[in-house]
């Protein structure tokens, strides 16, 4: 069966990584580390009102998740070829999207994990109630994860074998993302403050066909991205 | 792959820029033109920056990978996505209701101003595809000399 031998494999690449980070820490620590300081910034330049803080809550916690997440992504290829383990890697029989998605699920959960952490922190400091539609909230927020670590996976793909790859990574991605930014935003801030004009599933429905287009694509590509 | 290949690669992505120049061209004369401001947030100015952005980005690329075979291919990569904003761009007058009109046709617009739109909508893709044709043939060339002299430096020729 070859795709149960692909998603084996999906699942070892995965596994690898996670372990890796498991083992060390030090990345996803000063990731999170640098998520947090960067809402506590936003926090300061917004002002200490207390209105103002909520209304650029959403903002706010999906930048400092963008900016910390670059770092997390660069990493994710930066690790193999310190050690030079990306040959290896790309010499194992099979096939090459293995990888690509491998290095998404793992990236996914640490991005996951971050983006928990970037919300309780968010919520208390921007002094934002919890709204009775929380289980949508989760939704959007994790169709919004997948849309950043699709793309940032795959850039970090190339920019990390560039030689100026922490400028490169922001520069291609963060245009890429913006309708994954603006549905995200825009839609947890509807939900945040009760959707009353019932405009969050739009947004979701958009986060879901930007989800579907850029994982089949990035799959499709990753193969000729990595082999140059 | 063969070196025939490689140059056949590089001046051809590279002629693209030209989409750059013409990109930035369209955003200050609409702007200049149509909004009368320095900046305003409207649907379509702002999802044209955003394709300008994304084409910088392209540009940086380019310029930061040395091996001309992983330059053509990851530019190919970068471009194709990055084409995925161009409908939005199209779109936007529709789905996001600002002061851009919605798209210019016969039935929108007064008769007199049809044989105006369209002589300059095709007289400025006949421009650009002059400009990107020179550019290109510019690129080889310059790819051609420099193959050239990789080879007298070495000794071959």
């Amino acid at each position: 069966m070859a795709w149960r031998e692909d998603l084996r494999r999906v699942r070892v690449i995965a596994w690898k990584d996670i372990t890796t980070e498991r083992r060390s820490k030090a990345g996803f620590n000063s990731v999170v580390a640098l998520a947090v300081t960067i809402l506590v910034l936003f926090g300061f330049a917004l002002g200490p009102e207390a209105q103002a803080l909520r209304d650029a809550a959403a903002g706010a916690m999906w930048l400092a998740a963008l900016f910390a997440g670059v770092l997390a992504f660069n990493r994710s290829f930066q690790v193999e070829l310190e050690s030079g383990a990306i040959e290896p890697l790309l010499l194992y029989p099979g096939s090459r999207w293995t990888i690509l998605a491998g290095k998404l699920l793992a990236n996914a959960l640490f991005v996951g994990l971050m983006l928990a952490i970037v919300v309780i922190v968010g919520v208390t400091l921007f002094q934002v109630a919890i709204p009775k539609a929380w289980p949508s909230l989760l939704g959007l927020f994790a169709l919004g994860a997948v849309g950043l670590v699709v793309l940032g996976t795959f850039y970090a793909a190339m920019s990390s074998r560039t030689r100026a790859r922490e400028v490169l990574l922001p520069l291609l991605l963060f245009p890429m993302l913006v309708p994954v930014l603006l549905a995200a935003i825009s839609g947890s801030k509807a939900l945040l403050t009760g959707d009353l004009m019932h405009e969050a599933g739009a947004w979701i429905r958009l986060l879901i066909a930007y989800d579907i287009i850029f994982v089949a694509a990035t799959l499709l590509a990753f193969e000729h991205v990595i082999e140059a | 792959m063969n070196e025939t290949a490689a140059t056949m690669n590089v001046p051809r992505s590279r002629a693209w820029s030209l989409f750059g120049v013409f990109a930035f061209v369209a955003l200050i004369a609409a702007q200049a033109y149509a909004v009368l401001t320095w900046w305003v947030w409207e649907a379509r100015l702002t999802s044209t920056l955003v394709l300008f952005m994304i084409f910088v980005g392209y540009l940086a690329l380019r310029s930061f990978v040395d091996d001309p075979q992983q330059r053509a291919q990851w530019s190919a990569a970068v471009g194709a996505f990055g084409a995925i904003n161009v409908p939005i761009v199209y779109m936007s007058v529709r789905w996001w209701r600002t002061i851009h009109q919605i798209q210019s046709s016969p039935s929108t617009m007064d008769s007199a101003y049809v044989l105006g739109l369209r002589t300059n909508a095709i007289a400025f893709l006949l421009i650009m595809i002059y400009f990107i044709r020179r550019r290109y043939e510019l690129a080889r060339l310059r790819r051609a000399t420099e193959l050239i002299a990789d080879a007298a430096a070495l000794g071959g020729m």
